[in-house]
């Protein structure tokens, strides 16, 4: 593929993105059939005028460097997640352009496709391979991850019999030992026992310090210090400020 | 250094799509054994439960159309006619019912992780697909019961188990975009399968069809599987060829078709579901 539009060193370029959908029941697209059939006849009899939308983002441009860590900053409904799931490929924009370098993964919902009635190794296996690892990968960092979870005791149970506690540790442990040039975290770390959320920090911290692009969503401003070296501020679709994270954070207190 | 993804409005190239799907085949392997093995946790009988469908069927249609209506079965034993005709049918019905489901039953997947979407459709057909293997197993038990056994002729179900995976991904993939976006489909397509049950020779032979409505009656690719599946296991000879043929012809344009759709929506699935 080319990559002309991305410079040498950029990880993620975001180039006048915009993100609309649509109001109402039908989503971005359609509801179901009565709507759609109503829609049009309403159309058609110029009574209903189009449908409200919102921009989740109404022309957004960034830039990310490779290894950068970079945490997005925001109130709810900013567009901080929209953004997360353009450069996931859950969704694609209404119009402008996403550039992202490498494999993605996307830890946007942690334990995002674990079954309850499987077990925690099968679950493990499933979730590994959702997030881009492959069976032979997996099998070599099972260990790791069950170790890193502490749930050594409880793989052959299913997951259902697990407390919510030791599901987010299992799927978390799944995730950080994904490879992948790009992270999406979306608030992850608000789970789990003190313990468990040191452990997390550390990982983390390697993370940070490898060559990995970050790109984090969090409303927790420590972790957000400790492990990003820039921000950006979004409010109402668009980059409002950009630059470290204690100064973001000041102008996001501030608005 | 690495692959550049450019990510804009609308949909992919169909080459690149279809490299994708290819280097997903680890994670449909993943999906299609979770399917398999929730399926039956927690159930007594387990995989045994792949059978009841054609069994129960063959029951039924045993006593009702073997013994009550009197429907021909071109010589053979009634169980083994409906059985033989179930095999192609019952893996058609359940597993497009499943896929259509597979989307809108996924959601938490579809809407927070990226993989390439026909996985997810094409994980319940292969679970499926086991199914029918189990399933042509017991019949081999059944066929041994009646004294018989199989002959080279029984190598031409590859390709007939072929065309019924083809049709079946083109009614999957199609079905389940749909479901996405008009949850009518839900409703509609167990109406649809049971007409189409009516409509294609498993209750009774291809013979019984008058000499007018064959040539329409053909263009179901159920007929000729169907009758294929007979001819194969029953009589000890190849499928009538010509209505093989027009199976595997509308098998393929039903997938083409299926998929150039799904391709067409996918997007933006996230979006709607």
């Amino acid at each position: 593929m080319s990559s002309e539009a991305l410079g040498q060193d950029e990880a993620i370029r975001f180039e006048g993105v915009c993100k609309r959908y649509r109001l109402g029941r039908g989503g971005a697209w359609a509801g179901d059939l009565r709507d759609e059939a109503g829609g049009l006849l309403g159309r058609l009899l110029r009574r209903n005028p189009a449908p409200p939308t919102v921009d989740a983002l109404a022309g957004v441009s960034f830039s990310v460097r490779c290894g950068e860590n970079v945490a997005l900053v925001g109130a709810n409904g900013a567009g901080k997640s929209t953004a997360l799931k353009l450069v996931a490929r859950i969704t694609v924009p209404t119009s402008g352009t996403v550039w992202v370098r490498g494999r993605v993964a996307s830890l946007i919902q942690i334990g995002a496709g674990f079954h309850r009635e499987l077990t925690g190794r099968e679950n493990v296996f499933l979730y590994g391979a959702i997030l881009g690892l492959t069976r032979g990968a997996i099998r070599d960092r099972i260990d790791a991850i069950v170790e890193f979870a502490g749930l050594e005791r409880f793989m052959d149970t299913p997951v259902k019999r697990y407390s919510r506690g030791m599901f987010l540790r299992l799927g978390f442990s799944v995730a950080v030992h994904v490879d992948a040039d790009v992270l999406l975290i979306d608030e992850v770390l608000a789970a789990g026992d003190r313990e468990f959320r040191e452990r997390c920090f550390d990982r983390m911290r390697t993370l940070v310090q490898s060559d990995k692009t970050l790109l984090f969503v969090s409303h927790q401003r420590e972790l957000v210090e400790k492990t990003c070296d820039r921000a950006l501020l979004l409010a109402d679709g668009r980059v409002t400020a950009d630059g470290s994270v204690a100064d973001i954070w000041r102008t996001y207190a501030a608005s | 250094m690495n692959d550049v993804r450019r990510i804009g409005p609308g949909r992919g190239s169909v080459i690149a799509s279809l490299r994708e799907l290819w280097g997903g085949r680890g994670l449909l392997r993943a999906i299609a054994g979770r399917e398999f093995r929730v399926r039956y946790t927690q159930s007594i009988l387990g995989v045994a439960w792949a059978l009841a469908h054609p069994l129960v069927l063959m029951g039924v249609f045993t006593v009702v159309f073997g013994k009550i209506v009197h429907v021909g079965s071109e010589g053979q034993p009634y169980p083994l006619f409906s059985y033989a005709g179930l095999l192609p049918w019952t893996f058609l019905a359940t597993g497009t019912t499943l896929a259509m489901r597979s989307l809108v039953a996924h959601v938490d997947l579809v809407t927070k992780v990226y993989f390439p979407r026909e996985l997810l459709p094409l994980a319940s057909l292969a679970a499926s697909l086991v199914d029918f293997l189990i399933a042509l197993g017991v019949f081999l038990l059944v066929f041994l019961a009646y004294g018989r056994v199989p002959g080279a002729s029984w190598l031409w179900l590859a390709p007939l188990i072929m065309v019924q995976a083809v049709l079946a991904v083109g009614i999957a993939l199609f079905t389940a975009a749909l479901n996405v976006r008009f949850r009518d489909v839900k409703h509609v397509m167990p109406l649809m399968l049971q007409a189409w049950l009516y409509m294609s020779p498993v209750i009774y032979p291809m013979a019984s069809v008058p000499d007018r409505l064959r040539g329409v009656f053909a263009l179901n690719p159920m007929a000729g599987l169907v009758d294929g599946y007979r001819a194969v296991l029953l009589h000890g000879h190849a499928p009538d060829a010509a209505l093989l043929l027009t199976s595997a012809a509308v098998s393929l344009l039903t997938l083409i078709l299926g998929w150039a759709y799904f391709h067409r929506v996918e997007a933006y699935f996230a979006d709607v579901i």
